[in-house]
């Protein structure tokens, strides 16, 4: 579903993300890992059109991002760390703001809004304005309202952050629904029991390099038993690479 | 603290970051400064007034200019300092910490005097140095007194912002409730609209106050209160100590004897505040409830339109200054009613004349409008980006939202002008659809030009928080637009011209009938207006493409 090929992205002398290749199948959860400064964000924000790479090839669908953006655009919804609410609609506007940008009928809408409204425990704040909600409530109204429209590719940039423990357990329930319909998910993590417990693969990036990439079986070697040694051990020689830079 | 204080500005030249902090704010200083010269020119750098200058009565209209500036150059001040001293008092990330560090509340409440004091001084200084430039640089006044105009307009910021801080923690302290909040809020709105008439007033009546000025120069006549502000930057231009230095040293002993008393509310007031703001969020929730049910349209041109709509009506201060637009056209139209003498002049002679004058109060609203709606074509969505950008919509549609969403108080404005022309001016229902019909191409290129300039893309490439980058993204459209809007002010004064010179038999198109000069004006008005607007719209979905696709930074 996913095909990342040659993928690199440079700010000035910085190189953010460096010959990145990545295959994600469809119906897949892909978790996305790596230290602050990894080039995580970078690499999400090419995959959505955002920001143009500075070399290689983005296929999303089977399209090529860079020929056809618009029509990759109708398979893909991105949630980005901070939720991109407009404060004064409330959250079920939010939901068929959202929908209509997406082409939806009021009825796909409102069927499907009655059923994720409860499911993130909007329903209660359905008619408040998105002004005063709580940075854990602005995303679950985000991704309800990306959810909504049914993307093939669902991108999700930390999408745990701030979110409380029921929440973040919904989520990972919301999502593994969404897997099985067979929608591909592509999320940045800081949380790397969330990657363990619904990422089918994890890729580990440091320093804009893929370092490791496969299902947590593969990535174990003898003595690792969790994903966070897994992650230590893989990034500790940019870590202290870093750190002596310092 | 106050080290710290000094060391963060030191560190703001060594860093980039900090260096494009400091450019921000000077560009920001310089606008105010140029934005004010431009006014000074327009009132008190006039040849009448300047020539009064070098006449016996030269130091009692110099003490006159002298109350005008820094009662001036003292209106950002009034304008920022509420914001700064909710910032600095309560709202800021770090008041939590410094009132849980172990210091004296007076400290706490000096440091957000001085620091919210400072802070305004650097847009009092432009305001009160650029008329007083502009004199000195005429011969009119020496430089002594642009130095002590400077000083004595910067010495009165510290009283001010005494007053406000001891006013914000008094009332948060005895009245959180919504209504003494909102009657702080139009307090603060009676504010700007003091400077917003007095800028009108400069502009349309910029010749009569410069006669006033010149005629005040041989019989000075001063209210108390000016006398005393006046005077005081004559202390440190050489003139001897008066009664208006004594009441500007007794200002700021004053200040800090209020800050200090203040002080003493400190405290518990801040924890009304933090009251007030989570009952004030369970507030804004409630507030929706009303007409949030309402089907969602999903026409993605009517979702915005309806996303706008609720915007402009869920925010309350957003409908003020159309309000506030439509109320000073109804008073210039009133003060300004059909002349007499168009009574007896024939039928299109008449109409054009009273379309012209109709047309004169509705554009001189259409400048200010379009130049605080210009950074609203993009600005409105810039946190939204991530959604806009990945959603899969054509861009013209942004394009044409943004046409009705931002265009409806012009086009309001303009029927009111019509309206009230005929009810209230008595101008005739002719001269109102003449005014109408020569409005609507002008609207139309208005909105072509605030399209391209809003949408800019220039504006929106890099970091979007930066605050360089966010002062240039409301600065040049806001200049451009004013420029452009002289621009189109100008095209219609010429053209009005024009029109007399044919009516009159005068000039090279002497021969015209004046219903062919007007038929060939209306063409030329609405092929130029449409021109321009679908020029507009046509650039501004290629810039609207640009912004929502991929970014090279």
């Amino acid at each position: 579903m996913i095909e990342i090929q040659g993928l690199s992205r440079r700010f000035g002398a910085v190189l953010a993300v460096s010959e990145l290749d990545l295959s994600i199948a469809r119906g897949e959860i892909f978790g996305f890992l790596g230290p602050n400064g990894a080039g995580k964000t970078t690499t999400l924000r090419m995959l959505c059109g955002l920001l143009r790479p500075s070399s290689g090839t983005i296929r999303i669908g089977g399209l090529d991002l860079a020929a056809a953006p618009a029509a990759v655009r109708r398979l893909l919804a991105f949630a980005p760390d901070t939720p991109p609410l407009y404060e004064y609609l409330s959250v079920r506007e939010h939901l068929g703001f959202v929908a209509s940008l997406y082409g939806l009928s009021a009825a796909e809408r409102d069927e499907r809004s009655r059923a994720l409204l409860p499911q993130f425990g909007l329903s209660a704040y359905a008619d408040q304005l998105c002004k005063g909600l709580s940075h854990g409530t602005r995303k679950k109204a985000h991704l309800a309202a990306l959810l909504c429209v049914a993307p093939q590719v669902l991108v999700l940039d930390e999408p745990t952050n701030g979110l409380d423990p029921r929440s973040t357990h919904e989520l990972k329930q919301v999502l593994r629904a969404a897997r099985d319909a067979g929608t591909t998910v592509f999320l940045s993590t800081h949380v790397l029991g969330v990657a363990e417990a619904i990422c089918d693969r994890v890729g580990i990036l440091s320093d804009g390099r893929l370092l490791a990439c496969g299902t947590l079986e593969e990535l174990r070697k003898s003595g690792d038993r969790s994903l966070e040694d897994v992650f230590l051990r893989v990034t500790e020689a940019s870590w202290e690479r870093s750190d002596v830079a310092e | 603290m106050w080290r710290s204080d000094l060391r963060a500005l030191r560190n703001l030249c060594r860093t980039q970051a900090g260096r494009k902090v400091l450019l921000a704010t000077a560009i920001s200083l310089l606008s105010v400064g140029v934005f004010a010269y431009f006014l000074a020119r327009r009132t008190m750098l006039r040849r009448e007034v300047l020539q009064a200058l070098g006449g016996a009565s030269r130091d009692e209209l110099l003490e006159l200019l002298a109350a005008l500036v820094t009662g001036a150059a003292l209106l950002p001040a009034l304008a920022l300092l509420p914001a700064l001293l909710r910032q600095e008092l309560f709202a800021g990330s770090h008041v939590p910490a410094l009132l849980t560090a172990p210091l004296a509340s007076a400290r706490l409440v000096l440091r957000a005097l001085m620091r919210s004091a400072v802070f305004a001084t650097l847009f009092v200084l432009p305001v009160a140095l650029a008329p007083g430039l502009g004199l000195a640089m005429h011969g009119a006044a020496p430089w002594s007194f642009v130095v002590g105009l400077a000083l004595g307009a910067a010495l009165w910021v510290l009283p001010l912002t005494a007053l406000l801080l001891g006013l914000q923690i008094a009332i948060t302290r005895f009245g959180p409730g919504r209504r003494w909040r909102a009657l702080f809020t139009w307090l603060q709105i009676g504010a700007g609209a003091l400077l917003i008439l007095a800028v009108i007033g400069g502009f349309v009546q910029g010749r009569d106050l410069a006669s006033w000025l010149a005629a005040q120069a041989s019989e000075p006549v001063m209210p108390s209160w000016a006398a005393a502000v006046a005077t005081a930057p004559l202390l440190f231009s050489g003139h001897p100590v008066n009664e208006g230095a004594l009441v500007l040293l007794g200002a700021i002993a004053s200040a800090v004897l209020v800050a200090l008393l203040a002080s003493a509310l400190y405290r518990r007031s801040f924890e009304v505040w933090l009251v007030g703001e989570a009952e004030r969020r369970r507030d804004v929730g409630a507030e929706t409830a009303r007409g949030a049910r309402r089907a969602w349209p999903t026409s993605p041109v009517r979702s915005l339109l309806r996303k706008a709509w609720l915007e402009s009506t869920r925010v309350r201060g957003n409908a003020v200054f159309v309000v506030l637009l439509a109320v000073i056209q109804v008073l210039a139209i009133a003060m300004s009613p059909a002349a007499a003498a168009e009574a007896s002049a024939p039928a299109l002679s008449a109409l054009a004349s009273g379309a012209q004058r109709l047309l004169a109060s509705w554009q001189m609203m259409t400048l200010l409008l379009s130049t605080l709606l210009v950074i609203a074509v993009v600005g409105d969505d810039q946190r939204q980006m991530a959604l806009l950008g990945t959603a899969p919509v054509d861009r013209g549609i942004f394009v044409r939202a943004k046409i009705v969403s931002l265009g409806w108080p012009f086009a309001l404005l303009l029927v009111l002008a019509g309206v009230t022309g005929v009810t209230v001016g008595g101008y005739s229902l002719l001269a109102a659809i003449a005014a109408l019909a020569v409005g609507l191409p002008i609207l139309a290129a208005t909105f072509g030009a605030m399209l391209v300039l809003g949408s800019w893309p220039g504006l929106f490439r890099g970091q979007r928080d930066e605050p360089l980058a966010n002062n240039l993204r409301t600065i040049v459209p806001i200049t451009a637009m004013a420029v452009l809007s002289g621009l189109f002010v100008a095209a219609r004064l010429r053209a009005f011209t024009w029109f007399a010179g044919i009516d009159a038999g005068r000039g090279p198109f002497a021969t015209w009938s004046p219903e062919l000069g007007a038929m060939f004006l209306l063409i030329a008005a609405w092929g130029g207006g449409g021109a321009l607007l679908w020029g507009g719209a046509r650039v501004a979905r290629g810039n609207f493409e640009r912004i929502y696709g991929a970014q090279e930074e």
